[in-house]
């Protein structure tokens, strides 16, 4: 079942197991807590939780689950706890509301798959980070010819000098230098 | 004592040992952070590694930077791609193209611009033209850093995000926001070591540049091509000229006009050289290298380029007012 999730998630998974798949997922607990860690995995991979998620609570999330297993199914603690055990039980508390987090990213992720799932949408649930890196139109003076490109080179070297932003840390336009242009 | 009472205690505690360990620098308005990220690369030796990210592309380079007696000295190393390297002091600016057999000598024309003094002068010009306001505090590579949020009141320049070493004021991390709020360059250290001696060797390139192509700037006094004068009619709000000389580039066979115009932060060059009928091709139009966008028309015997690190529009619009001024002004 657990492959399947991952297969939905990358578009792989033909319309009829597609449909089981979905008609299961919310009667079954541990089906869902599979099915939220990897959309939370996918996010972190895309750098996009923090588009549905506080900051950091992935790392958190996911060192506390690995030290602490049976987070998702407590076990049951006296109501007032001693002193010792007291701080445990704020640490606990924290990863509910962690967990607590998780659940309404998941949720989230839920609402949002329409009733019949085309086969390869569901791979593009993930919406782009606010203030993901734009990727512009080209990166090497597009495709000019190499006198045109050796005399922007050549002006930027000198244009760089002047360049007072790239005073408050040194010689940062010139990193433009060596650092773009550098596959030829 | 009740459990509860006794434990309500511990998150004020901690409050307060988090206030506590950036109080010293809470004080500071955004404008001193800049003065103090300005400042820091003339009072500190530093060498680490830093990532830059621009498009969908990530460099990663060394660099050493050493003061001594007043004076800088640098040396920039590619650690991935094409080995390059640029060596800068107070002087020259030499870049080893090794993959190009080449080696490029500049010499420096705008040392005045770096003494300690011009940067107030500097600085009230950034104010005018954008507004700063200091954001949170963050850890990058393993130091405390202050953010800096460097706003444009308009869309001809870009915006920074900057995060300042809280010891020392040194530029740990800088993000460069276009207009539409989007980061098209990311600059950061992964390691830095600050105020450790530097040695000579670690400032000296691995390239001899024997055998390769040295390409030198003559030394051609400051004046202006052909005894005219050129001028841009049009700029964005806040850019005036701020230098305007003669030079024989290194790589051009030509005396090229070089104009420079800056709201303190941003700047853009144009160049005015005359047009050559042995070249082939020029720039025309609009083309772009990640954040930095050009712009290049003729201007009758003349080509004219505009580049910097500001939106097209910005060059674009400089480009198409250079012409030459009949009254010399």
């Amino acid at each position: 079942m657990k492959e399947q999730i991952s297969a939905l998630m990358d578009g792989e998974l033909d319309a009829e197991a597609t449909a089981d798949l979905l008609r299961s997922l919310p009667a079954d607990v541990d089906l869902r807590c599979s099915w939220e860690r990897w959309h939370l995995i996918r996010a972190s991979l895309h750098q996009d939780l923090d588009v549905l998620a506080p900051a950091g609570l992935v790392a958190a999330v996911a060192e506390r689950l690995q030290n602490e297993p049976t987070v998702l199914a407590p076990r049951r603690k006296p109501f007032f706890p001693d002193r010792n055990q007291w701080s445990r039980w704020i640490s606990g508390a924290a990863i509910a509301a962690s967990v607590a987090a998780v659940s309404v990213v998941g949720m989230r992720m839920m609402n949002e798959i329409p009733a019949a799932v085309p086969t390869g949408l569901l791979a593009q649930n993930v919406r782009p980070a606010s203030g993901a890196l734009m990727r512009t139109s080209d990166e090497k003076w597009g495709k000019p010819s190499a006198q045109v490109r050796n005399d922007l080179n050549q002006y930027l070297v000198e244009h760089s000098e002047f360049n007072p932003a790239a005073r408050m840390n040194g010689m940062m336009s010139y990193v433009q230098i060596v650092g773009h242009d550098s596959e030829q | 004592m009740n459990p509860v009472l006794r434990h309500a205690r511990l998150p004020t505690f901690i409050v307060f040992l988090l206030s506590s360990s950036t109080a010293f620098a809470a004080g500071l308005s955004a404008r001193d952070w800049m003065m103090s990220m300005a400042e820091a690369v003339q009072k500190h030796n530093y060498e680490g590694t830093f990532v830059y990210r621009h498009g969908d592309q990530i460099e990663s380079m060394r660099i050493v930077h050493r003061v001594d007696r007043g004076r800088q000295q640098e040396r920039l190393i590619a650690l991935n791609g094409v080995p390059r390297e640029i060596v800068r002091n107070d002087h020259d600016v030499i870049c080893y193209l090794p993959d190009r057999n080449s080696v490029m000598v500049e010499q420096r024309k705008n040392i005045d611009q770096n003494f300690p003094a011009m940067l107030p002068k500097r600085l009230a010009r950034v104010t005018a033209n954008y507004k700063l306001a200091l954001g949170g505090t963050n850890r990058i590579a393993d130091r405390m850093a202050q953010m800096v949020i460097v706003r444009p009141e308009d869309q001809y320049r870009y915006g920074y995000h900057l995060w300042a070493d809280t010891k020392t004021g040194l530029l740990l991390k800088s993000n460069l926001v276009d207009p539409e709020g989007h980061i098209i360059e990311q600059f950061m250290f992964t390691n830095i070591a600050v105020d450790k001696p530097i040695s000579n060797k670690e400032l000296k390139p691995r390239y001899s540049g024997k055998g390769m192509v040295w390409h030198r700037e003559t030394d051609t006094p400051a004046k202006s091509v052909s005894g005219a004068r050129w001028g841009a009619s049009k700029l964005p709000p806040g850019f005036v000229l701020t230098k305007q000389i003669a030079r024989q580039g290194p790589m051009h066979k030509q005396e090229v006009e070089h104009l420079v115009y800056s709201d303190g932060l941003a700047a853009v060059s144009v160049f005015i050289e005359p047009k050559d009928p042995n070249k082939k091709g020029a720039i025309v139009g609009a083309t772009s290298m990640g954040a930095v966008h050009a712009f290049g028309r003729q201007v009758g015997k003349y080509h004219v380029t505009a580049i910097g690190e500001v939106p097209a529009a910005t060059v674009a619009m400089i480009a198409n007012s250079v012409a030459l001024t009949k009254d010399g002004k």
